[in-house]
């Protein structure tokens, strides 16, 4: 099963993300191999409006999303999808947030963030 | 119909207090709120205002079993509205701006386009005026589809002005407000902001080509500057109206001054006929 994380650095180790639509980066990673991750960055964390569905696009071949928050127009896309997201909680790195999930610890989101 | 545009690219520069003071004046006008996006004309009046027509914008609609998930129509999309999944493509519609490229890039003709609601327009006649104005839905990104239908609701035959009070700033919607008019007014708010805000919105307007002059608004002073600047650029001063508490209560309780102060009506009766000269 293929799972997105939203990451600060473009590394293994990298601290998560508190964005999802304007993360630096994605760690997309097969849960059977889970040291070997594929760094894709977020050129979308710019954009004006729109980066929540645009970031879904750059992840748009994983099962499953494990991220801070996912606002509206990013949980309706992935929604469509069929990607199921994840709250990662207080997890620190990609490593704590899969144990988490393997361990059923983590919360599906289903209510996207409130617009500021 | 002679269409004059009231506009003046600061917001809260006084262009629905001109439109609506002025238009009171005249024994048979329309009245057209273009700000679709924040509409208040209509709160000047007590009547009921009946639903005219509900304005559609189109909305691509995918046809998944000729779709392949090639992904052209989302690397198209400048607004991330189409999304390209594994085993479906998504539309997101809140994201969309109707431009109909992603039908044209697509080499399966898998997109087709579907009418959504993006507003509406309402009327109303009160005594000597025909109000209409544009209410552009919640959450929908363009304002063009709206002003547009609206502008096509302003009767055609007919010796009378219609006003329309423009939106602020000097972006799509006001140039969409400017197409095809007569006239522009200028409301010059007598600040700096105003002043500035000016400058611009004179340059879209003459750009467009449409004749043009100003009234000053909530005037402190004698604004040479302003008056100067006026000379040497030969733009017209059709009247200049004071920064006035009075004006500003009747204004803020939903009252046109003009109705009721003798003063304020004195200075817009000058400015209309000031304007009838030029048209």
């Amino acid at each position: 099963m293929k799972i997105a994380f939203c990451l600060q650095e473009n590394h293994n180790d990298s601290q998560l993300a508190n964005r999802f639509g304007r993360t630096p980066w994605f760690g997309v990673i097969d849960d059977t191999k889970p040291e070997e991750v594929v760094f894709i960055e977020n050129d979308q964390k710019n954009q004006a409006h729109g980066a929540g569905s645009g970031a879904v696009q750059l992840i748009s071949d994983v099962d499953l999303v494990i991220a801070p928050e996912v606002g509206p127009n990013a949980l309706t896309t992935l929604q469509q999808l069929e990607i199921d997201a994840f709250y990662q909680g207080d997890s620190k790195n990609i490593k704590e947030g899969l144990t988490r999930w393997q361990a059923d610890k983590l919360t599906k989101v289903i209510i996207p963030k409130q617009k500021h | 119909m002679k269409k004059i545009v009231i506009l003046s690219g600061k917001g809260g520069a006084g262009k629905t207090t001109v439109t609506l003071n002025l238009s009171s004046l005249f024994n048979q006008a329309t009245v057209v709120d273009c700000d679709v996006e924040e509409p208040n004309i209509h709160l000047f009046f007590p009547n009921q205002f009946t639903s005219q027509e509900i304005v559609y914008r189109n909305l691509p609609e995918i046809d998944q079993t000729r779709c392949t998930h090639c992904g052209k129509c989302s690397q198209f999309c400048q607004f991330n509205a189409l999304i390209t999944g594994k085993k479906k493509t998504v539309v997101i519609p809140t994201l969309c701006h109707d431009c109909g490229g992603c039908a044209l890039v697509c080499p399966e003709k898998a997109i087709s386009f579907v009418p959504h609601p993006a507003g509406e327009i309402f009327k109303n006649h009160d005594q000597s005026l025909n109000i209409l104005y544009g209410l552009l839905h919640t959450g929908e990104r363009s304002a063009i589809p709206v002003i547009t239908t609206l502008k096509n609701c302003i009767p055609e035959n007919s010796d009378q002005i219609a006003f329309l009070d423009a939106p602020p700033g000097a972006a799509c919607s006001t140039v969409t407000t400017l197409e095809d008019v007569d006239y522009a007014l200028i409301v010059v708010e007598a600040t700096p902001f105003g002043i500035s805000d000016f400058k611009l919105i004179k340059q879209l307007v003459a750009s467009m080509e449409i004749p043009y002059s100003i009234v000053i608004n909530k005037a402190t002073g004698e604004h040479d500057d302003l008056k100067k600047y006026c000379r040497e650029n030969s733009i017209k001063i059709l009247g200049i109206i004071p920064a006035d508490y009075k004006i500003a209560t009747l204004y803020a309780t939903g009252k046109i001054g003009v109705n009721y102060d003798e003063e304020y009506r004195n200075v817009f009766k000058s400015i209309k006929d000031n304007l009838l000269e030029l048209l």
